[in-house]
């Protein structure tokens, strides 16, 4: 019961942090100038923070190593979207594809599913580029595009973190089913999320 | 073949660049700004940071010379554009060895000593060049080039001398949360590379 009190303030603190989001998508005309503008863009979104967190989730449920590879591959590969967009080259459905990893991604922590590391670094790693490629669109926009990069890196790995932290609720049973259920949200909001993009 | 090079970003390390990269201020004045430079001019903190972190994951016995290696690379830089000019752009590969930094430190990697030297050595002929002020004489330009080696110390050896303290204390989080850093730091600068060679 005590270690369960002592999880609160963090356990509140990642919620809070998880509801200041304003729209559903992030992917509007906008002016993005430096720092804060590139480090609100994933999180002015609900689509890139479930997304975010169900990698943070997951990669707690998987337990080592996946709760490091997984923040370590998605930030690479993101980059490599984002890299793709800066160069001009389209990636079809980009909309479709971040909707599609808050599905696939909440499911897979709701269902509690635990494939082979490698499996899960490439689920992962793939909706990672068209998050990226997300970003990576309005980068050239901005007026500063290297501390625009840098902002939404550290957004989205500070999100994984929050997704991690909740994850550790895992430890209980009833945490467990806490963390279960939030991947069936997440899923959820990716069906709506894929309802509006399609 | 044209398309080719266009294609792949090489022409921007074709176009010669203008003779006097950095405005030189006479004197220790001088000295100071190149210091600045290593500490503030985007994207040279970030490739510094890299270095320092892939240099401190090393083996203690292999980061002197390593370091000596860096400084080395980056007296021949400077030597070779300030005799020369900026014959080159060093700007993407500057960016491409750090991101092969970061990537090294996101997988954890020790290097052999041999492969660490060249390495560096490689790394800070980049950086050398980089940052030098152009077609000018040692007499002019000591100072300066004094300011480039110890912004270069100041910067990767904080790195280095953080990740060694961090290492020395043992904390269970220590390597992945260096791990996940080093994949931050390569995301970002994937991201520069790509903006560089837009």
């Amino acid at each position: 019961m005590r270690r369960i009190l002592r999880a609160v303030p963090t356990v509140l603190f990642t919620v809070c942090a998880c509801t200041i989001s304003t729209s559903s998508f992030a992917h509007v005309d906008r002016v993005s100038t430096d720092f804060a503008s590139g480090f609100l863009h994933p999180i002015g979104g609900w689509d890139h923070v479930l997304a975010m967190v169900a990698v943070g989730l997951w990669g707690a449920f998987l337990g080592v190593p996946a709760i490091w590879l997984l923040p370590l591959v998605f930030p690479l590969v993101m980059a490599c979207g984002g890299a793709l967009a800066i160069a001009g080259i389209v990636v079809p459905h980009v909309e479709i594809g971040i909707a599609l990893s808050a599905i696939v991604l909440g499911m897979c922590v709701s269902l509690s599913l635990r494939p082979p590391v490698v499996v899960a670094s490439s689920i992962v790693g793939l909706f990672a580029l068209f998050h990226g490629h997300a970003h990576g669109t309005e980068l050239p926009q901005a007026a500063q595009p290297f501390e625009y990069a840098v902002g939404f890196v550290v957004a989205t790995g500070l999100l994984h973190f929050i997704g991690i932290t909740l994850g550790f609720l895992t430890r209980w049973e009833l945490g467990t089913y806490f963390v279960r259920a939030g991947g069936a949200a997440i899923a959820i909001a990716g069906v709506l999320f894929l309802s509006a993009a399609v | 073949m044209t398309t080719t090079v266009d294609l792949l970003g090489l022409d921007s390390l074709l176009i010669p660049i203008s003779v006097l990269a950095h405005a030189l201020e006479p004197g220790v004045a001088g000295g100071y700004v190149a210091m600045i430079h290593s500490l503030s001019e985007t994207p040279v903190p970030l490739v510094l940071l890299t270095i320092g972190l892939l240099i401190g994951f090393q083996k203690t016995g292999n980061v002197p010379q390593a370091l000596l290696a860096l400084a080395s690379g980056t007296l021949i830089g400077l030597d070779i554009v300030m005799a020369n000019g900026m014959i080159f752009n060093p700007e993407p590969p500057l960016l491409g060895t750090s991101l092969a930094a970061g990537v090294l430190v996101g997988l954890g990697t020790t290097l052999p000593r041999t492969i660490l030297i060249t390495y560096c050595l490689i790394v800070g002929f980049f950086y050398g060049a980089f940052s030098a002020p152009g077609l000018i004489s040692w007499a002019e330009g000591i100072y300066y080039a004094v300011g480039i080696i110890t912004g270069l110390f100041i910067v990767v050896g904080a790195s280095v001398g953080a990740v060694k303290t961090l290492k020395q204390l043992a904390l269970p989080w220590f390597s992945i949360g260096v791990r996940i850093v080093g994949s931050w730091l390569a995301a970002i600068t994937a991201l520069a590379l790509a903006l560089a060679l837009r």
